[in-house]
């Protein structure tokens, strides 16, 4: 039985699914049934009057349109927010709606491969938000699924690892993404960063004030004020770049003949594509590359939701002094924890260096130990437990662990958080 | 060296138990700080299988096993295991294995009577007051060592009567003391006996001392008592007691049933020989 690689791309408008074919080497589309020309589900709930049934995508919109039962949309924003919904006056957590929905869209690649063992699984959000997160782990781990097999990324991250997949002379430069959602437009720019080992790619996301509604794209003068826009931003983005090529993604461009001048500027000298799901796909090359021994990518990958700075401690190992790494630079935060034991020897302070990855100046974190029982040189032993909060703030939690027999532990805490 | 010392932290299934001390051993630090700290505590059989068990099955660290077993096929001494083990893992800057060092060079030229006192003053510091004594009389006793000086006589039979005191039982002490006494002539053990007398309440002074230590002196040491004795009145066990005082009648006596357990337990480990 096929084990599945997915990626599964979850936005307040549109979720996709992509699976990594092991056959092809590739991350292909996964539409709703075979016949399913769009690989866009709506991300929408409908719960059928009078039953227990729910329904997701343009079924719930079908339901709800007949009249057959309550939908509600916007669910990534509304679990971000812990809001509620109330159906049949029943309240709903988001939490719960989020639920239903993931194991909704998690049935689709089940039934439509034929396979239900999930090898691994990267959840794309544009942001990651820890209460999202959260909710997405419980429901997995609900389902069965280990929690070593389900990651997380943003829209950065999954764009990164989409086009470090194509061929290297894709992004031998510069390349960069338009994304244009009913959510919003939002650029993203590669760079690849020489002569650092390992190599540096990194990518930077803004969100346009230029984004507008897909609606206008209904008459013939909104499609025309859409490219002109479009091509402005472009012009203004693009100029004096050497960007090797343009990808276009989003329910904006799932038809992109309405932006005929913005096509045209971008496709001068570049390399331009067009197409839905490449969040989907690019989380589904990282689902691949996480059950690989070795990473098929050896690049410090740096971008919004990865540290910036590598965090590390100054130790002694086996007699010789050494830098231990708790985290590097380039590692997803949700999933970049680190856990190591030290015995104090003539110390009371524990000292973390805080590396950036570009030119910034090193910097030091300091944690006071003279809360826990003073004790022989030599007899106390902590554990460090490090997690980070977001990208820039760890937690760092230093407990007591006494030392065995000889001196137990008083079972002391000190919990301390750090902007990096 | 100085710092932070990473830890290996192995999940031991099977801590390493020494009966000595009434406690096990659950990683290589805790080993090391065992021989490092106790060493005239080890028996000549310390390097045994179960040890050698522990530390390449429990502690993870079989090219350590591997090594020690080398070096008893090559006839090393336990001196020279316990060294290696100690730089092995690596614990110990170089300095503290220097000290280390000269410990087992002590070890190596004492004399097994001088060897045994050190363990039995160690098992006295513990408050392992029959163990101590045990181990007291097998040296006065022996028959290994009949060249022992004076001067250690002397301080076998005082550690000797500090640990009988440490049981309550002052006839016992007072003979020992009398005796160190008569040995070493120091002016301190007749204090240590003038406090005796006092503590136990039924004790007479002995009537050699009473015309060898002027009345002042015996006032100033009265003194001297009382103050200790006012002082341990109200803190450490003395304080605990007086608190269990001021409870309701419900908790006082729960108090007082729980701190005579804990009282029970501390002279049944120390009578344990």
């Amino acid at each position: 039985m096929q084990e599945l690689l997915l990626g599964i791309d979850i936005c307040d408008d549109y979720s996709q699914i992509s699976y990594f074919n092991p056959q092809t080497l590739e991350a292909e589309n996964l539409g709703l049934t075979e016949d399913e020309s769009s690989c866009m589900v709506p991300t929408v709930i409908c719960k059928e009057k009078g039953t227990d049934s729910w329904f997701i995508g343009e079924e719930a919109y079908r339901c709800a349109l007949y009249g057959k039962g309550t939908m509600v949309d916007k669910l990534v924003k509304l679990a971000g927010k812990k809001g509620t919904a109330t159906i049949e006056g029943i309240k709903y957590s988001a939490d719960d709606l989020l639920r239903i929905f993931i194991k909704q869209i998690l049935a689709i690649p089940v039934g439509r491969l034929g396979s239900d063992k999930f090898a691994s699984v990267v959840f794309a959000f544009q942001n990651k938000s820890a209460d999202v997160m959260d909710t997405v782990i419980k429901v997995t781990d609900e389902m069965g699924i280990p929690r070593e097999c389900v990651h997380m990324a943003n829209h950065a991250e999954t764009y990164l690892f989409y086009v470090i997949s194509q061929k290297k002379e894709l992004w031998i430069n510069q390349s960069c993404l338009f994304d244009l959602s009913e959510t919003g437009l939002h650029y993203y720019e590669l760079n690849v960063i020489r002569g650092r080992k390992p190599q540096v790619v990194e990518v930077n996301h803004e969100e346009l004030e230029e984004g507008f509604s897909l609606e206008i794209l209904e008459t013939n003068a909104g499609k025309k004020l859409g490219d002109t826009i479009l091509s402005s931003c472009a012009e203004r983005l693009l100029q004096r770049k050497v960007m090797t090529s343009v990808f276009l993604t989003g329910k904006g461009f799932e038809d992109s003949q309405w932006a005929a001048g913005f096509l045209r500027f971008v496709c001068n000298k570049r390399r331009a594509f067009s197409g839905p799901g490449l969040f989907a796909r690019g989380a589904a090359y990282m689902a691949y590359d996480h059950i690989q021994e070795e990473t098929s990518y050896p690049y410090v990958c740096l971008c919004e939701g990865r540290l910036q700075s590598t965090i590390s401690m100054q130790v002694w190992h086996e007699g010789r002094e050494r830098q231990l790494v708790l985290a590097s630079a380039g590692s997803d935060w949700y999933e970049a924890k680190a856990a190591a034991s030290f015995i104090l020897d003539n110390t009371n302070v524990l000292e973390f260096l805080v590396t950036p990855m570009g030119n910034g100046r090193q910097s030091k974190l300091t944690i006071q130990l003279d809360e826990f029982p003073a004790r022989p040189n030599k007899t106390t032993k902590v554990e460090v437990i490090a997690a980070f909060l977001s990208e820039s703030k760890i937690s760092i939690r230093v407990i007591d662990r006494g030392f065995g027999e000889f001196f137990p532990a008083a079972g002391q805490m000190i919990r301390q958080d750090f902007q990096i | 060296m100085s710092g932070l010392i990473l830890c290996n932290d192995t999940n031991v299934k099977n801590p390493y138990p020494i009966a000595e001390l009434g406690i096990s051993l659950h990683t290589a630090e805790e080993l090391c700080y065992y021989i490092y700290n106790y060493v005239f505590l080890l028996e000549s059989d310390f390097i045994n299988e179960p040890l050698l068990y522990f530390i390449g099955t429990e502690l993870a660290m079989p090219k350590l096993e591997e090594k020690i077993r080398k070096w008893i096929m090559d006839q090393s001494d336990m001196a020279q295991i316990l060294f290696m083990i100690l730089q092995d893992i690596h614990y110990y800057s170089e300095a503290e294995l220097g000290v280390f060092k000269t410990q087992l060079e002590w070890m190596r030229r004492a004399n097994p009577s001088e060897r045994a006192k050190k363990k039995a003053d160690y098992l006295l510091q513990k408050r392992k007051y029959a163990g101590a004594i045990h181990l007291y009389d097998s040296i006065i006793g022996g028959e290994q060592d009949k060249g022992m000086t004076k001067e250690f006589m002397g301080a076998l039979y005082h550690n000797k009567g500090v640990a009988y005191a440490g049981l309550f039982e002052a006839e016992k002490a007072l003979e020992c003391m009398e005796k160190a006494y008569e040995s070493l002539e120091r002016e301190e053990i007749l204090k240590e006996i003038f406090f005796l007398c006092q503590i136990s309440g039924e004790l007479e002074l002995p009537e050699a001392m009473m015309l060898a230590v002027p009345a002042e002196q015996q006032f100033k040491w009265k003194e001297e008592f009382d103050t200790l004795y006012k002082h341990l009145m109200y803190s450490g066990k003395g304080k605990e007691l007086e608190e269990l005082w001021e409870k309701d009648s419900i908790r006082r006596k729960a108090g007082i049933q729980k701190l005579l357990s804990q009282w029970k337990q501390e002279y049944r480990e120390m009578a344990k020989s």
